[in-house]
């Protein structure tokens, strides 16, 4: 599945979404190094009990695309249930009760999908379809009554799912129940795995994605303050969190409630001398070149391509993209470095309106020093992707390349 | 619109067509953002763009009441795909952000093209408080026309105001001929009281500033400054100061008036003279909003209002109302603008303030206009002009004319829309307002372009260019 023209290039250059599919994952996936990702699927291959990992990176740089790779590569050994919590909570509002409830949603909706396969036990669901009943008792959910245990099951979770992430007074109301009967619904999500794992003859692994979205005081909430209940269920689950919380004073207890916790690392363009990292480069040509025909781009512009996106696969995907709009509208059917600098210009554009003088001087800072204090002021440059981190041994920081022409400008 | 169309990155036409060919050429859904400096600018190229896009397009504009993008989208059918250009984001922000930066999926699960229209401040809020959302992106397309000079129509009007409830020009061309005759008559005594002479001045300054004989206005505030100097006469020196800087902001830019303010201001705080520190704040704030610099220019009108609540100055404080109304418009939050012109406007209505009260109608007009409510901005230009003929504010009623002249051209009478610019045209003219003049240039030019008269538009458009080169 290759672009074979700059039009289907720029459908083909989506930056606004992941991997998710069997054919993008197995005809656009590129392995990348330093990724955790290998790390992860050992320790949940091989450990007897269940394990509560943390997993997170910049925006951009593959999460993603990353966990739903090792959805695959576990597919074998585990009934992965994957979604997002954006989906199903507003995470402007969110609490562990409600994770731990957005999980037991997912859970439940996922077995009884798959029930004609799995033939769960017919009474484990009747006990947790009275818990749903329950828990969902004024808030005008409907009927959902059916003939099958699984399919009421199924419908009445499928609507609370709903009802509980747009509506504040359906989440007001379940939270307040579940508040004081969350050792039932640990005990409900329990019994489920149980009875999943034994039908299927696969341990249950939960991967909550986006949790990484929410801001810091929230996460500190859910991490620091609340970290016990987020690894009190007995079933291995992978949480996406946000880089910030890496950088909070919390970080070290945090570690300590979970087994892991694991990052995503940009890829590496240059070396911390200034040396180019071919390795890095190789892998981010190896993503375009997966995605176009040979002939689409010239060697010189996939270099720059590289180059620019300071090793975060998104905004490689973006450049490419625009690259490839400023070749058709010179009416040429091959990317040249032109046009990547022509993309580049645009990109450093959003740069410059969000960058203030006091921002460009910091970045000057960091530019020489490769480092970021620990504070509010270079946080937020983290935040913004004008200061990438890399990894070799240790971590160490540099502008964003795209940005460093902004930098020298002023100097 | 096709004067001086450069972008920092190629001309506008450029980036209008890499737009469309990513709007039509894609499939799924997308999400871009154009960036623009004024709403007749944006309206210029969306029309541009319209031409060019072989889908539908559907616009919807965001408000302080509705600040739901997403809702909107999903009105729109899926049945066939559409680009959808959101407006006014600005005035939806903060809630706007966290719409976008929590709900994206929603944006993927429809197949259109989104484009939010934003201004520098817009874009630089979404990308700050919907980093996620922005990240997704397919890029932001510069639809910033070049510019001569920073001011936009909305803005243009408010720098100095007059602040005193004078009914007529009669009453101010009297107190000249008054002052000026106090002038000659105290510098022929046998021992002048330079101090008071300087104080003289500083007033005739004043009210020649009003009468708009600018010139003349910086002149004698450099006469009481020279003795206000001499007899170190601080309160003195402060006014003359930030009479010549208002003159001189008119005359000759921005930069020379902000120095003649910062030193004011700086006076007006070493020697602890908060009233004067208030104004060459608002002064201040007044200047950097003219320069772009919408950030600052807020921090100097928040610092004057503090000081002037402190010392209980109605006036003064509605006339920060009116700034940062000014300041709400600049970054295209029209709805806080109007509630901020129409708070500065009770105040002055109330005090009788007239000039005052002409620019806050004025202002509400052109906001009424850039949000297509033609007939409300038609009202409020004509309470205007009511209240600047009658002052003989003539540079006031010209912004007036010019911009019932934008509101004809939009309305497509263009004979009126000539009559009104060639009334803006010959004010300016008799003042010597050489930037005005050049601007009514090329509305006039535009005119003729949309006409169809490209010798005429072509001949416009060269008199803008020059009288442009010519002015520093």
């Amino acid at each position: 599945m290759k672009a074979s023209d700059l039009r289907q290039a720029l459908n083909y250059l989506d930056p606004d979404r992941a991997l998710h599919t069997e054919e993008e994952l197995r005809d656009w996936f590129v392995a990348r190094p330093g990724t955790p990702r290998d790390d992860m699927s050992m320790l949940l291959e091989g450990s007897d009990k269940p394990q509560k990992i943390l997993f997170s990176g910049h925006r951009g740089s593959g999460k993603t695309t990353e966990l739903a790779k090792l959805s695959q590569q576990l597919e074998d050994q585990f009934f992965v249930v994957r979604y997002s919590v954006k989906r199903v909570l507003n995470l402007s509002d969110i609490s562990h009760v409600d994770v731990i409830l957005s999980m037991a949603i997912a859970l439940i909706i996922q077995a009884t999908d798959h029930n004609l396969r799995l033939r769960l036990n017919e009474g484990v669901l009747t006990q947790i379809l009275e818990f749903g009943k329950d828990i969902s008792r004024e808030t005008e959910i409907g009927d959902t009554t059916s003939a099958e245990v699984a399919a009421e099951l199924n419908l009445l979770f499928g609507k609370l799912s709903i009802k509980f992430g747009i509506e504040d007074a359906t989440r007001r109301i379940v939270r307040e129940r579940v508040q004081y009967r969350m050792s039932d619904l640990q005990d409900n999500v329990d019994l489920l795995a149980r009875e999943v794992e034994r039908r299927s003859h696969k341990k249950v692994l939960a991967i909550v994605e986006d949790l990484d979205k929410t801001d810091l005081a929230i996460a500190r909430d859910l991490f620091y303050e609340h970290a016990r209940s987020l690894a009190e269920p007995r079933i291995s689950v992978i949480y996406t969190f946000p880089t910030a919380l890496r950088h909070d004073n919390t970080i070290s207890q945090i570690r300590m409630n979970f087994h892991s916790v694991n990052i995503l690392p940009n890829m590496k363009v240059v070396s911390r001398n200034g040396e180019v990292y071919e390795e890095g480069v190789a892998c981010l040509r190896g993503i375009l070149n997966n995605r176009l025909e040979d002939g689409l781009i010239s060697p010189d512009a996939l270099d720059g391509l590289a180059r620019h996106s300071g090793g975060i696969p998104r905004e490689l995907v973006t450049l490419a993209r625009q690259a490839s709009m400023e070749a058709r509208k010179a009416d040429r059917t091959r990317i040249e470095l032109e046009d990547v600098e022509g993309a580049a210009r645009r990109v450093r554009m959003d740069y410059q309106v969000l960058l203030s003088l006091r921002q460009i001087e910091l970045l000057r800072q960091v530019s020489k020093s490769k480092q970021v204090d620990n504070d509010d002021e270079h946080r937020a440059l983290l935040h913004n992707l004008s200061v990438l981190e890399y990894r070799n041994d240790e971590a160490w920081h540099d502008v964003h390349p795209i940005v460093l022409p902004l930098v020298a400008a002023d100097e | 619109m096709t004067v001086s169309i450069h972008s920092e990155r190629g001309t506008v036409d450029d980036e209008l067509q890499k737009l469309g060919i990513l709007i039509d050429e894609t499939e799924r859904s997308i999400i871009a953002f154009a960036l623009f400096q004024s709403v007749t600018e944006r309206e210029a190229a969306v029309r541009d763009l319209k031409e060019r896009l072989s889908v539908p397009v559907k616009e919807f504009t965001l408000s302080s009441e509705q600040q739901n993008p997403i809702q909107l989208l999903l009105s729109v059918p899926n049945d066939e795909r559409a680009v959808v250009f959101f407006y006014n984001a600005e005035d939806a922000l903060p809630r706007l952000a966290g719409y976008l930066n929590l709900q994206r999926e929603t944006f993927l699960d429809t197949p259109h093209a989104v484009v939010f229209w934003v201004g520098e401040w817009g874009l630089r809020e979404i990308t700050t408080l919907a980093p996620d959302f922005w990240s997704w992106s397919s890029g932001t397309f510069d639809i910033r026309f070049e510019r001569t000079e920073e001011r936009t129509p909305v803005v243009d009007f408010a720098l100095g105001e007059p602040q005193l409830g004078f009914e007529d020009k009669g009453d101010l061309l009297r107190l000249v001929s008054w002052y000026q005759g106090m002038i000659e008559e105290y510098s022929q005594e046998e021992n002048p009281d330079n101090a008071f002479i300087g104080r003289l001045y500083a007033r005739l300054a004043y009210y020649l500033f009003l009468v708009g004989r600018l010139a003349d206005a910086e002149d004698n505030a450099l006469a009481a400054l020279k003795r206000a100097q001499e007899d170190e006469n601080l309160g003195t020196a402060v006014d003359a100061l930030g009479i010549a800087g208002r003159a001189v902001h008119r005359l000759r830019g921005v930069t020379e008036a902000k120095t003649r303010f910062a030193e004011a201001l700086a006076i007006s705080e070493e020697h602890n003279m908060p009233a004067k520190a208030a104004t060459m704040s608002y002064l201040l704030g007044a200047v950097d909003l003219r320069q772009g610099r919408i950030d600052d220019a807020e921090r100097w009108q928040r610092k004057a209002l503090d000081i002037v609540d402190r010392l209980g100055f109605e006036g003064e404080a509605a006339l920060s109302f009116h700034e940062l109304g000014h300041i709400a418009a600049q970054r295209f939050q029209f709805d806080d603008a109007e509630r901020w012109h129409q708070k500065a406007l009770d105040v002055f209505d109330r005090l009788g303030w007239a000039g005052p009260t002409a620019s806050c109608y004025h202002s509400l007009g052109e906001i009424a206009r850039l949000r297509r409510r033609l007939d409300d901005a038609e009202g409020w230009y004509k309470k205007a002009l009511k209240i600047q003929e009658r002052l003989g504010l003539d540079d006031r009623a010209a912004s007036s004319y010019g911009g019932l002249g934008r509101l004809s051209k939009t309305r497509g009478d263009l004979d009126k829309a000539e009559m009104w610019y060639r009334k803006a045209l010959e004010i300016y003219q008799r003042l010597g307002l050489h930037q005005d003049i050049a601007d009514e240039y090329e509305a006039l030019g535009e005119l003729a372009e949309l006409r169809d008269q490209p010798e005429e538009t072509e001949r416009w458009y060269q008199k803008a260019r020059e009288i442009s080169e010519q002015t520093p």
